[in-house]
């Protein structure tokens, strides 16, 4: 399975960072190809993302499920797509000041197309993490 | 791994091949592999003569530049083992007999420039060209070193947007149509199709359309590659991370059959008699009719399948290369051409027509060849002694000549280089006797019995034929593209599979299946050291 792992700061309280992680259509305004975010329940949302793969141009509908949680501290998630699924997990670390973030995100290809979508992941997972972490740090971070 | 016993053996050490065997030991497995002759690398060997590396088989390193193996390095092979390419900024040069020149740079708008100066319109035509080129090859590429999706699920795709639909149509077009509609001067005409013919078949073959969507695009956004050192570096490469893997090779070790119990592949016997044990699987970089119907055998196949095997398509012609060693490089009438390394030459794009009609027709010696002549020596000095040069000349020929079969070859084969050579002194100043110190020439017979028997069958350079029918999950043969065979544990690799001809490195798309089927995840393998 392509992967990505990141460790990171963010100035900002604990709180709000918590608050904003677990928060699915706050955190999916940090990924470019997310669309949508309808929250089903506490623990459920879907995600439509697009994708653009040269002339192939792919909504992928995602649900997603937070799989377990300790509060301010881990979530573990996974999220199941007809062309893709992942898992991961973040676990938060609060410094003075700051939060230190680790994650880890696993996401594999599904379907007729996985091999394609595996490639596609691949090329783009890190530069996407990067990107994440960017975005949420300009968003958190006063 | 004892020496007769291994997870897994590999039949041919020709560069798709030891692919294979590098990504199967990176992840864990012992590997056998074993080759007919006394080298390695098959189609990307070079034969060394007098301190001139001569790339007797391929010379452009075209396909394999996008290549993850080589654009992340997955098994090191720039970083531990020594492969190195240069990437030139003058990729392909076609000087005219008229005087006028066109050239391939690697940047779209220089060569913009240069249709500029043949016609206006075309110039603006081939920016469009290289622009929607290159949109379709970020389309094909993440295909093409991967197992092949389906091709419902390609036309699937790809039919729901415009761009998409045009691919398409491109892909059922031949190569001939998409360049008429395209361009209008003779000239630019005449290169193109000679570029996009290296897939020998003629321009009026449809199903080839796609070719110039990848070829052309490549050259501009990766480059074609001059391996330093002779196209056999990259094989010398390979071999070294295979051996520092721990995985053997055997050369002069031509395996005859392939042990079948119980319907799964259980290993090889040699020429020599000699019994090769493989306790996991057997991947076979080989043609399908000699793997199947020779060394598999029809009894442990369905009719059918064999059927399939039997119709399976070669191209419509082959080649013949003369590599030269110089004195100095080739000086050309046209001087601007002077800058590259790699030129098409062409004639008028009527004699170019007839060229093709003579190879189909198998008639030689053609009346105005059309090589395709590289001195990569001018970029890379290691492939010749100090102040010389090598030279690759490769011009479509048949291999079934039409007066007296293949065998004819022996007889013409310097009659048809000499008629290549003349068509190279037309277009050059410096091409004398004086100038050359000697010449080695391979026919598609040497091809065939030589440099990757049972692979490039009657010479064919492409494998088998490169048309719709034999590509993606047809290549070569419907049940066969997924690189699984009918006989368990036994797959099949080479350039015959999906992604198809060149020197692309196909063999990663094999790895990943194989070790789907062991259960093993790609991605795991990669992050291994
Ligand atoms: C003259 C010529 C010019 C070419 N020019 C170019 C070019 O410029 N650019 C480009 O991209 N492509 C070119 N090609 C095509 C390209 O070289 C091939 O497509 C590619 O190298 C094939 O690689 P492969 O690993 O699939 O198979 P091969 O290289 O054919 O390897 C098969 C191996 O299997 C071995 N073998 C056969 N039978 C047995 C047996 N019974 N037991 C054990 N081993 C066996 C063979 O000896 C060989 O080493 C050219 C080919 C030729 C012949």
């Amino acid at each position: 399975m392509p992967e990505a792992e990141a460790t990171f700061t963010i100035k900002a309280p604990l709180d709000r960072v918590w608050s904003f992680l677990v928060d699915p259509r706050r955190l999916g305004s940090c990924f470019p190809d997310v669309q949508e975010v309808r929250v089903l329940d506490e623990k459920t949302a879907e995600w439509v993302l697009k994708v653009k793969l040269g002339f192939i141009r792919k909504t992928i509908k995602m649900k997603s499920t937070v799989t377990d949680f300790v509060p301010q501290k881990r979530v573990t998630f996974q999220g199941v797509a007809e062309e893709a699924e992942l898992s991961g997990t973040m676990n938060l670390e609060s410094g003075p000041g700051e939060v230190k973030i680790h994650y880890k995100i696993l996401m594999e290809g599904r379907g007729p197309l996985a091999p394609l979508m595996n490639d596609l992941i691949r090329r783009r997972i890190s530069k996407q993490s990067q990107e994440f972490i960017e975005i949420l740090q300009k968003k958190l971070e006063v | 791994m004892s020496e007769g016993h291994a997870d897994i053996i590999v039949i041919g050490a020709g560069h798709n091949g030891l692919i294979v065997a590098g990504y199967l030991l990176k992840a864990g497995f012992s590997v056998l592999v074993v080759e007919k002759n006394p080298w390695i690398g098959g189609a990307t060997s070079c034969r060394e003569v007098n301190g001139f590396k001569l790339d007797w088989a391929s010379t452009n390193h075209i396909d394999i530049q996008p290549n993850p193996l080589l654009v992340d390095d997955e098994l090191q092979l720039k970083a531990k083992y020594g492969l190195k390419y240069i990437i030139p900024e003058v990729q392909m040069a076609g000087p005219y007999p008229d005087g006028t020149s066109m050239i391939i740079y690697r940047d779209v708008e220089k060569t913009v420039k240069q249709v500029a100066k043949l016609s206006k319109k075309d110039a603006q035509a081939y920016r469009r060209f290289a622009q929607w080129g290159i949109q379709c090859l970020e389309t094909i590429l993440p295909g093409m070193y991967n197992p092949p999706p389906t091709l419902g699920a390609i036309v699937s795709e790809l039919e729901q947007s415009p761009d998409g639909q045009e691919l398409l149509r491109a892909m059922m077009m031949s190569f001939g149509d998409i360049v008429d509609e395209w361009f209008e001067d003779d000239r630019v005409k005449a290169l193109l199709l000679h570029y996009a013919s290296e897939l020998l078949l003629p321009p009026w073959e449809n199903g080839t359309g796609s070719v110039l969507f990848i070829m052309i695009p490549i050259m501009h956004v990766y480059g074609m590659g001059c391996p330093v050192g002779g196209s056999g570096a990259l094989a010398e490469a390979l071999g070294r991370c295979v051996e520092a893997y721990g995985g053997k090779i055997l050369t002069n070790s031509p395996v005859e059959k392939v042990i079948v119990e119980n319907g799964e592949a259980r290993g090889v016997i040699l020429e020599n008699g000699r019994r090769l044990r493989a306790e996991k699987a057997v991947v076979a970089c080989l043609h399908p009719k000699p793997l199947f119907l020779n060394m598999v055998g029809e009894e442990h196949l369905e009719p059918g399948f064999v059927r399939r095997v039997k119709r399976v398509k070669q191209s419509a012609f082959s080649g013949i290369n003369t590599t030269y060693m110089l004195n100095e490089a080739p000086r050309f009438k046209v001087e601007e051409v002077n800058e590259g390394a790699n030129w098409e030459i062409s004639w008028s794009l009527e004699d170019m027509m007839e060229l093709f009609q003579d190879v189909v027709f198998r008639r030689v010696p053609p009346e105005k060849p059309c090589p395709n002549v590289v001195c990569w020596s001018k970029l890379d000095p290691s492939r010749a002694p100090p102040g010389k040069h090598s030279l690759y000349a490769i011009s479509y020929a048949p291999y079934n000549l039409r007066d007296g079969g293949p065998s004819q070859w022996k007889e013409i084969k310097e009659e048809v280089a000499d008629s290549v050579l003349e068509s190279i002194r037309e277009h050059t100043t410096n091409m004398g006797s004086g100038n050359i110190l000697g010449r080695l020439i391979t026919t598609p017979v040497d091809v065939e019995e030589v440099i990757s028997s049972n692979n490039l069958l009657h010479g064919d350079l492409t494998g088998v034929r490169a048309t719709l029918e034999q590509t993606f999950m047809f290549r070569p043969l419907i049940s066969l593209g997924n690189y699984r065979t009918p006989v368990g544990k036994l797959y099949l690799t080479g350039e015959c599979t999906h992604p198809g001809a060149g020197v692309a490195g196909g063999g990663r798309a094999t790895a990943q299946v194989i070790l789907q089927d062991f259960g093993i995840k790609f991605d795991d393998v990669l992050r291994k050291s």
